[in-house]
C-alpha cells in the first residue's frame, strides 16, 4: 500500500472497493477530472476568447474558441448544421449530428478553419491531422433548445423547470482522443501543463462545447440566458459500452485512479477538522440532499435507488453540527454509519467526505495519470505465481465456470457498426471471436492449469502461451490491488452500466439517467464555472453535486 | 496515409488477435510494430501464415522449434533478457518484423547455425508519435482487424447494444 506522509487510516480493502457493486455506485468528487481542469483553469487565470463566429440566423455555421493553459493555446473547432430528425441518434454508428468539434493544438488559420469545416462533421469516416487534439460531436436537447429559443425571442419566462430537469443545451455521443482516425497521440501532450492528468484533453473539450451550446442558443434566440441559469447548463453525454473496456484494458491506470480516491479518503478519516470545514460538510449535505431532491429519472430500479439513498442519507446527516463534527474520530463515525445502508450512500459519503479538504486531497490528482501497463515479471517462479493468486485472486479462482451462467455473456464488436456489444454465449453466435475482457475468467484458468508445475515463469509460458495476459495481470495485482474489476465480467448478471458510472464519476459526471443496463445519459460541468467567471476573476471550483437553487 | 503510433498499434493489437494470437502476445506485436512501422509490410505476411505448434527444449538454454515469432518471441525475449543462453530459435531468418520485436524487447537477433539467437541488449528504442503507412497495407491489415468483428443480427442488435434509435427529446 501508498506510504503516505499524511496520517491516514487504513485504506478500504479492494476485495470491497473493486466490486461492480460499489463502482456502480460511485459518485463524482473533487478528485474528478472536470474538477481538476476547473482548479487548473483557475489557476492559470486562462481567458476564453471566441475568435471566430460564422453563424446563420438558424444557428448554422462555425465558430472557434481560444484559450491558453499551460503556456499553450488551444482552440475548440465547432461546426452547427441542420439535421433532419430521423438522422437524430446518440449511438455510435450514427453518421450525422448537429454539431462537431475538434479540440485544436493552437489557433486555426482561415485554411485550417477549412479543413475542419470538411473533416470534423465526418467523425470517424474523416482523416485528422497531428494539430487536432480531441474530436467530438453533439446532438441537440431538441425540446430545451427550441423551448429556450422561443422564451428568448418572445422575451418570456425561460422553461426553468425543464433547464433543471434536462440541464443540458446538448449531448455529446462520443469524445475522441488519442490518435484516434489520426489526430495526435495522447504522448505528444501528456506533459504540458494543465493536460498532465488524464482525460484532460477531452474535459476541456466537453467544458467549451459547452460554452459553444450556450452562445448559440443566445444567438437564436436573439438574447442573452442569465448567468445563473448558463451555470445551470452543462453537457449531457450519452454513453454505452464503447467506454467500458477501458478500465479493462488499462489496469495500472484504474489502480491510480481508484487508489488516489482510496488514500483521500484515508486521510480525511483521521483529519483534524477546523469549524470551516465542518460548516462546509454541513452546507454541502444540504446541497447534496437538494440535488436528490431534483434528480429524478425514468428508469424505476435506478428511480428506487434514488428515493432510498434521499431517506438514507437523510436520516446520515440528521443532527450533525458543526460542533459534532468537529469531534474527534467525527467523520470516521459517521462513514462507519453509512456502512450499514447502501452503497450508494456509502459512496455518496466518501465524496462529500472529500470535499471541504483539498489541502489533503487535490494534490493525489498529480498521480493519477498512470501511462504504463503490467509487464511480465518473467523471471518469478511458479510458486511465487501461485502465492500471489491465493492472496489476491480469490474472486477469480472461487468462480465456478462449469455453471453457464458464469460465463454467459461475452463482450464483442459488431460488424456491421463497429460497435461493441454483449452477447448470450449460450445462445447467439460469435463468441469465438470474443474481446479480451474476461479477465477474471482467464485468471480461473491460469489458475486450474498452474499446479504441477515448477521453475521461472517464462518456461510455464512457453508451454501455455496463453496464460501470458494472465500471468502479467496477476503480477501487476501484487502491487497495484486496485488494478481489476473483482468481480467476473462475463457472468449473466454482470451489468455494465456500472462500470460506466464508475469511469463517468472519474470524468466528474452527475445526474446519471441509465436507460438500460448498457448505456446511461449523463450530464457534465452542470454548475461548473463560465468562460465568464474565469474573465472575471470570479471563478470558484465549487460546484460538487449542482443544484438549481444553490 | 499518415496516422498517429497509437491508432497502427490498436490496429496490429486487433489484427493480430483476429489472427488468434493471444492477447499479450498481440499487444507486444503491436508495440514492436508502433515502434518500427517500417515492419507492417512484414508483419501481413507473418499474420498470412498458419500457427505452428512449437517445441522447447530447455536442456541447454532454449532451443525452440517450429516456433512461431508472433506467439513465441516474447517468451525466448524473457528467457534471452534473464541471462539464458544460448536462446535459438531453430529453422527462421531474421527479418523486420524480428528485427522489430527484438528492438522492442531489449535484445538483440544474429543469424545462427540453422536459425536466430537472441541475446540481451538494451539499445535506445525510438518513440515516433506519427508514421506513414502504405493504403495498401492498411487495407490489409483491416481484413485482419475484421477477423475480431462478429456479425450481427436482428436480436443481437438489439439487445446487445442497448440504445434506442432516434433521440429526439
Amino acid at each position: 500500500m501508498t506510504q503516505s506522509l499524511y496520517a491516514q487510516a487504513e485504506l478500504r480493502h479492494p476485495d470491497d472497493v473493486m466490486r461492480l457493486s460499489r463502482m456502480g455506485a460511485m459518485f463524482p468528487s473533487r478528485l474528478s477530472f472536470l474538477r481538476s481542469l476547473t482548479r487548473q483553469l483557475i489557476a492559470d487565470e486562462s481567458q476564453v476568447s471566441r475568435m471566430h463566429w460564422d453563424m446563420n440566423s438558424d444557428g448554422f455555421g462555425t465558430a472557434v474558441y481560444t484559450l491558453t493553459l499551460g503556456g499553450h493555446s488551444y482552440s475548440l473547432f465547432a461546426i452547427s448544421q441542420a439535421l433532419d430528425a430521423d438522422m437524430r441518434t446518440d449511438r455510435v454508428i450514427a453518421e450525422a449530428w448537429d454539431a462537431a468539434f475538434v479540440l485544436y493544438d493552437g489557433v486555426p488559420d482561415a485554411s485550417e478553419i477549412a479543413r475542419l469545416s470538411q473533416s470534423a462533421p465526418l467523425q470517424e469516416a474523416g482523416r485528422f491531422t497531428c494539430k487536432d487534439l480531441c474530436l467530438s460531436r453533439a446532438n441537440k436537447s431538441v425540446r430545451l433548445f427550441d423551448q429556450i429559443v422561443t422564451a428568448l425571442r418572445n422575451s418570456t419566462d425561460l422553461p426553468m423547470g425543464m433547464i433543471q430537469d434536462i440541464g443540458y443545451l446538448m449531448r455529446t455521443t462520443a469524445v475522441y482522443g488519442n490518435g484516434k482516425f489520426g489526430i495526435a497521440d495522447r504522448r505528444e501532450i501528456e506533459a504540458r501543463p494543465g493536460l498532465q492528468g488524464p482525460f484532460m484533453a477531452e474535459m476541456l473539450t466537453v467544458w467549451l462545447i459547452r460554452t459553444f451550446t450556450h452562445d448559440l442558443v443566445e444567438h437564436v434566440g436573439g438574447g442573452a440566458l442569465p448567468e445563473s441559469v448558463k451555470r445551470q447548463l452543462g453537457i449531457g453525454n450519452s454513453t454505452g459500452l464503447g467506454m467500458a473496456p477501458f478500465l479493462v484494458s488499462h489496469p495500472l491506470l484504474l489502480h491510480s485512479w481508484m487508489v488516489c480516491r482510496e488514500t483521500a479518503l484515508a486521510r480525511v478519516r483521521v483529519a483534524v477538522i477546523e469549524a470551516d470545514a465542518a460548516a462546509q460538510l454541513i452546507t454541502l449535505s444540504r446541497r447534496a440532499a437538494q440535488h436528490l431532491l431534483e434528480w429524478n429519472i425514468p428508469d424505476p430500479r435506478h428511480q428506487a435507488r434514488i428515493v432510498t439513498l434521499r431517506a438514507e442519507w437523510a436520516a446520515l446527516t440528521h443532527g450533525l453540527s458543526v460542533e459534532s463534527l468537529m469531534a474527534q474520530g467525527a467523520l470516521d463515525a459517521v462513514i462507519a454509519r453509512s456502512e450499514a445502508d447502501s452503497r450508494d450512500l456509502q459512496e455518496l459519503t466518501v465524496s462529500w467526505m472529500l470535499e471541504p479538504f483539498g489541502d489533503l486531497v487535490d494534490g493525489l490528482t498529480e498521480c493519477m495519470a498512470n501511462p504504463n501497463e503490467p509487464v511480465l515479471d518473467a523471471a518469478m517462479s511458479c510458486a511465487e505465481l501461485s502465492d500471489i493468486l491465493a492472496a489476491h485472486c480469490g474472486y477469480a479462482t472461487g468462480v465456478d465456470f462449469t455453471i453457464p451462467d458464469a460465463s454467459d455473456q461475452f463482450w464483442y464488436v459488431s460488424e456491421a457498426k463497429l460497435e461493441p456489444r454483449i452477447g448470450k454465449r449460450h445462445s447467439e453466435p460469435g463468441a469465438d471471436r470474443e474481446s479480451p475482457l474476461d479477465i477474471t475468467r482467464k485468471i480461473h484458468g491460469l489458475a486450474q492449469e498452474l499446479p504441477g508445475h515448477s521453475g521461472p515463469i517464462w518456461q510455464f509460458l512457453s508451454q501455455f502461451p496463453q496464460h501470458r495476459l494472465a500471468v502479467q495481470r496477476v503480477q501487476a495485482l501484487a502491487r497495484n490491488p486496485y488494478s481489476e474489476i473483482r468481480d467476473n465480467l462475463v457472468d449473466g448478471d454482470m451489468a455494465p452500466i456500472d462500470m460506466l458510472r464508475c469511469k463517468l464519476s472519474f470524468f466528474g459526471a452527475s445526474k446519471f439517467d441509465p436507460k438500460s443496463q448498457l448505456w446511461t445519459r449523463i450530464t457534465l460541468a452542470q454548475g461548473a464555472p463560465l468562460a465568464s467567471d474565469l474573465a472575471a476573476g470570479t471563478a470558484r471550483d465549487d460546484w460538487w453535486l449542482p443544484v438549481s437553487a444553490p | 496515409m499518415n496516422m498517429s503510433s497509437n491508432e497502427l498499434q490498436m490496429a496490429v493489437l486487433k489484427a493480430c488477435r483476429g489472427i488468434g494470437l493471444p492477447v499479450a502476445q498481440a499487444q507486444d506485436v503491436a508495440a514492436a510494430i508502433a515502434i518500427s512501422p517500417w515492419a507492417l509490410k512484414q508483419l501481413l505476411s507473418h499474420l498470412a501464415q498458419p500457427t505452428t505448434s512449437a517445441r522447447f527444449e530447455f536442456s541447454a538454454g532454449v532451443d525452440a522449434q517450429n516456433a512461431c515469432i508472433l506467439r513465441d518471441f516474447s517468451t525466448c525475449a524473457d528467457a534471452a533478457r534473464l541471462g539464458v543462453s544460448p536462446v535459438v530459435l531453430r529453422e527462421l531468418s531474421l527479418c523486420d518484423v524480428i528485427e522489430a520485436m527484438a528492438l522492442y524487447r531489449g535484445v538483440s537477433a544474429t543469424v545462427h547455425a540453422g536459425g536466430v539467437l537472441l541475446t540481451a541488449e538494451e539499445r535506445p528504442v525510438p518513440v515516433p508519435s506519427r508514421c506513414d503507412v502504405d493504403p495498401m497495407d492498411w487495407q490489409v491489415l483491416g481484413k485482419y482487424v475484421a477477423l475480431t468483428y462478429v456479425p450481427e443480427t436482428d436480436a443481437s442488435r438489439l439487445a446487445g447494444a442497448g440504445a434506442g434509435l432516434t433521440d429526439n427529446d
